[in-house]
């Protein structure tokens, strides 16, 4: 009867981590069944689609931190550059109000996708506000770099909005799926 | 004083604050200190466990026993100091109620 109970449970949990909490569930059933028998131990555990939903995570904010780094990955791999007009400065002299803010879309990029790596609710949030930075930052820049070199297309600023509005919107979605609190007293 | 929804995560430190014990004990340790007031549907327990353990406030090990893998919880230097803002907190809620209800 457990392993029928342990079978109908392991179809339904997320695939991440899913033998070690089989293991811990087992371990509770079998320990409790040894007191009240398996048909008591399965009823006081509780259905399976029941117990298995407490183990389905929906981390929003990590699915948007994830995109929106996705986002600027073309950035990384200098795709803008590529499509652009030449630049007006001679090569490694790009002027100091583009080259700052560059490479700081480039660090709050990379700040963002350590967050991912973290795994941790906190730090996630710290990355999609990095994130969120990032884009801002991308489209002043697109901005200036078009005020700059002629010719520049009209796509330059308006794509870095993208990884700043999925940020946002995993923000928002945090914010909405976080555990509430109960009124101040 | 901010509280939490449930009452439940408190509960799990609170007796993890008296010694490591794996999620069947936990259980069995709170519904006999409520006098059955809380019999929890025992599975739904589990993932407060992991979520307290992803949060920083448990730290788990993994032991065989009766030729099973057996996961033990102990409580962390910071699931401590969230067990003493949980108990600050709930003092000062009950004391409110009590004297709005009295």
């Amino acid at each position: 009867m457990i392993e029928r109970y342990l079978e109908e449970l392991e179809r339904r949990l997320p695939r991440r981590g899913r033998r070690r909490i089989l293991a811990e569930l087992e371990d509770h059933l079998r320990s409790s069944a040894e007191l009240h028998g398996e048909e008591e131990a399965i009823r006081r555990f509780g259905p399976p689609e029941e117990v298995a939903r407490g183990f389905r995570r929906r981390n929003f904010g990590r699915i948007a931190l994830a995109a929106a780094v996705a986002t600027m990955l073309p950035a990384f791999y200098g795709l803008p550059e590529n499509h652009l007009p030449p630049a007006t400065w001679p090569e490694g002299q790009m002027p100091f109000g583009l080259e700052w803010k560059r490479d700081a879309v480039y660090v709050l990029a990379a700040l963002a996708t350590a967050a991912i790596l973290s795994g941790r609710s906190r730090v996630t949030m710290l990355g999609l506000a990095s994130a969120a930075a990032a884009s801002a930052l991308a489209v002043i820049l697109g901005i200036e770099w078009a005020d700059t070199v002629p010719g520049t297309p009209a796509w330059l600023a308006p794509a870095g909005l993208v990884p700043g509005l999925l940020a946002l919107g995993g923000l928002v979605s945090y914010r909405a799926t976080a555990p509430r609190k109960q009124a101040r007293a | 004083m901010e509280l939490d929804r449930t009452p439940l995560d408190g509960m799990l430190l609170a007796v993890l604050d008296e010694a490591p014990l794996h999620g069947y004990a936990v259980i069995e340790r709170i519904r006999k200190r409520s006098a059955g007031g809380f019999d929890l549907l025992e599975g739904t327990v589990y993932p407060a466990l992991h979520r307290l353990e992803r949060a920083g406030l448990l730290h788990a090990t993994w032991t065989t026993a009766d030729g099973r893998r057996r996961k033990t919880y102990a409580l962390t230097r910071k699931g401590r100091a969230a067990l003493d803002r949980r108990r600050t907190d709930w003092q000062a809620y009950a004391r409110a109620v009590r004297a709005v209800l009295a």
